[in-house]
């Protein structure tokens, strides 16, 4: 009897401890976890917390296909959500897999316009940028565009690219002269011509966003496509490695709420509370990733915005991703990349 | 013999079974045939997701490089793991213990780690180019890693433990009588170990042999990270469906075909080797 009333209370305490951190949660978030997801927790939710007495969960998880899983199978979990570029938030949207944004809670005013969509809102903004091997190529002698990229005899040296069409067909055309803002719709040929010149010399394709900065930094490869905020990371930590703002493309990782979340509208307030230019400064000064209120500039030490992909001076070297082409083209291309690869 | 076992086994020898059926039941065969039902069903009845498989040289030809590469860390591990399983059954039980160790410490490691690790050892800078490049005897340094030998090292190391358990299992059953009677009718130390001891440890080898090529088909860490464009593997485009491109009904068709090419494998290892005397089938 007392054995069997011990197993209940064991399997309640069990229960209760697996369900604890999302049952007891007004609102569940999953991002990315590391040096991101830290300043997600203390730039936004230790704030918003304080600041509306609910309590948020979390979940450091970048798995897509969960948030898939979880719609189809009716067990939403999560609120919000880290996702990707806008191009992939409309072909989820497509297939249902959304909530639409109420913009009655989160107020446009103040913010970036281009990252306000139907059914996803910019998060940070962020550049694939060409990165260098600052030792070998001293400042001011160093490749400034992806034409000095694919000319190895005037700087030899391995080089380091994505293994994913993003941005690489966008550098096939600039390597082959085409000006940033003529680059949409893109030729997709001419890219893929252009890439071949430069296939041979490229050591390492690079899959998980920490690796081109690590490879800098070990000096394994001596130029290399990478977003800003990882090489400006390993800078700081006194790796010899360079940043070229000129021809990067600027693109903005977005938030999306799981269709049928059970706490929408938390999610909508929480995201209205986030775009406080204070709260955006702080993310931006964590992680180089500046987000969606155009007034956090203001918040913002001005030694420290020059590195960020927003500032003025970098934001008119860029070219500006067009997510309508991606989308319209993204599973053709996907699958033009792949045969190119292997080939 | 196995009749007399099975004859043996009374009926609470079943029922103990039925948990461990329950259990494979819900959490193998349901999901495998709901996977199954995913590639057909797309929204409705339709073979295009195998149609496109087979038809698409990308895939064909990414099928094959996984299944060569898999060949390839097979015999590597082999080749490295038989001597250890044999210097295993050799030494005193204290030695075996130490070695033991040795060979499942890899396991405590996480597997990013190992990998980085090896880019460390192999790399540009790394520990072999510079003690060659200190001795003067290469003056530029040597692509060790992001090729084909990288990836092969980086999963050798991972699976060896699964090639020499199953080895050292099966040469700790053989009978050394045998050996000794080999000595006695005069063979020498390699004529007895090539005529006896090797085909009595052939289905370790077998065993081993199966379950690190199995473990190899589906490897997708150490090629994304220590391999070149030539080790993309079956794996990689496999996560990039479902996890990106969120397609998950020609994500299943690739897995399926993954599963039948390792089947396919598994029933020609058994036909050769005897795997069931693995499995306790007979003795």
């Amino acid at each position: 009897m007392g054995r069997k009333a011990f197993g209940i209370l064991m399997m309640v305490l069990f229960l209760g401890l697996i369900t604890h951190s999302t049952m007891a949660a007004d609102l569940v978030i999953s991002f990315a976890g590391g040096a991101a997801g830290d300043a997600v927790k203390d730039c936004f939710i230790k704030p918003f917390e304080q600041a509306t007495g609910l309590k948020v969960g979390f979940e450091a998880t970048h798995e897509f296909s969960k948030l898939k899983a979880m719609v189809q199978s009716g067990t939403v979990t999560w609120d919000l959500a880290e996702g990707p570029s806008i191009d992939f938030v409309i072909l989820w949207a497509e297939e249902g897999l959304l909530e639409p944004l109420d913009y009655t809670i989160i107020d446009k005013k103040g913010l970036y316009q281009e990252t306000l969509h139907k059914y996803g809102i910019g998060k940070a903004f962020y550049s694939t940028v060409l990165g260098y091997n600052s030792a070998r190529y001293p400042k001011g002698a160093h490749p400034t565009s992806w034409k000095d990229f694919w000319d190895v005899k005037k700087f030899p040296g391995a080089r380091c690219l994505r293994n994913a069409p993003d941005n690489n067909l966008e550098f096939g055309l600039m390597a082959d002269g085409v000006p940033p803002d003529k680059l949409y719709p893109l030729d997709i040929d001419r890219a893929f011509r252009s890439l071949d010149r430069i296939k041979p010399h490229v050591k390492v394709w690079w899959d998980a966003g920490a690796q081109p900065a690590q490879l800098l930094t070990d000096q394994e490869v001596d130029m290399a496509s990478g977003w800003n905020g990882r090489i400006l990371y390993v800078q700081k930590q006194g790796a010899k490695v360079g940043l070229e703002w000129n021809q990067g493309v600027l693109m903005f990782s977005s938030w999306v709420v799981p269709k049928g979340a059970p706490h929408a509208k938390n999610a909508m307030k929480f995201l209205n509370f986030s775009h406080q230019p204070k709260l955006q400064a702080c993310y931006a000064a964590a992680v180089g990733y500046p987000g969606v209120s155009v007034k956090a500039v203001d918040y913002l030490d001005s030694k420290f915005a020059s590195d960020l992909p927003t500032y003025a001076e970098n934001y008119k070297k860029q070219a500006v991703m067009n997510y309508e082409w991606w989308r319209q083209n993204r599973k053709k291309v996907e699958d033009l990349w792949n045969a190119w690869m292997v080939k | 013999m196995t009749g007399k076992i099975l004859q043996s086994r009374s009926l609470s020898d079943y029922v103990l079974i039925i948990p461990v059926l329950v259990y494979l039941l819900f959490f193998f065969i349901y999901p495998l045939l709901k996977m199954f039902l995913i590639s057909i069903f797309d929204p409705s009845f339709t073979l295009k997701n195998y149609i496109r498989l087979l038809q698409d040289p990308t895939y064909l030809k990414v099928i094959f490089t996984t299944f060569r590469l898999s060949l390839v860390v097979t015999i590597s591990s082999l080749l490295v793991g038989y001597p250890v399983a044999y210097l295993l059954n050799c030494v005193e039980p204290k030695v075996r213990q130490v070695l033991m160790i040795f060979i499942v410490l890899p396991f405590w490691t996480s597997i990013l780690v190992r990998v980085y690790a090896w880019m460390v050892i192999l790399g540009r800078k790394g520990i072999i180019n510079s003690i060659l490049m200190g001795l003067g005897l290469i003056s530029t340094p040597l692509n060790l890693v992001f090729n084909t030998f990288s990836v092969t090292i980086g999963m050798v190391h991972f699976l060896l433990p699964f090639m020499v358990f199953p080895l050292y299992s099966i040469m700790e059953g053989i009978n050394k009588d045998l050996i000794k009677a080999a000595y006695n009718l005069g063979a020498t130390p390699s004529k007895a170990f090539i005529k006896v001891f090797f085909p009595l440890s052939l289905p370790g080898v077998g065993a081993g042999s199966l379950i690190v090529f199995i473990l190899a088909m589906g490897f997708f860490i150490t090629p994304a990270l220590l391999g070149g464009r030539r080790n993309i593997v079956i794996a990689m485009l496999l996560e990039k469906q479902v996890n990106v491109m969120l397609n998950w009904s020609f994500g299943s068709a690739i897995a399926f075909v993954l599963l039948f090419l390792t089947l396919i494998m598994f029933n020609i290892s058994n036909r050769f080797l005897g795997l069931d005397r693995i499995w306790g089938g007979k003795s």
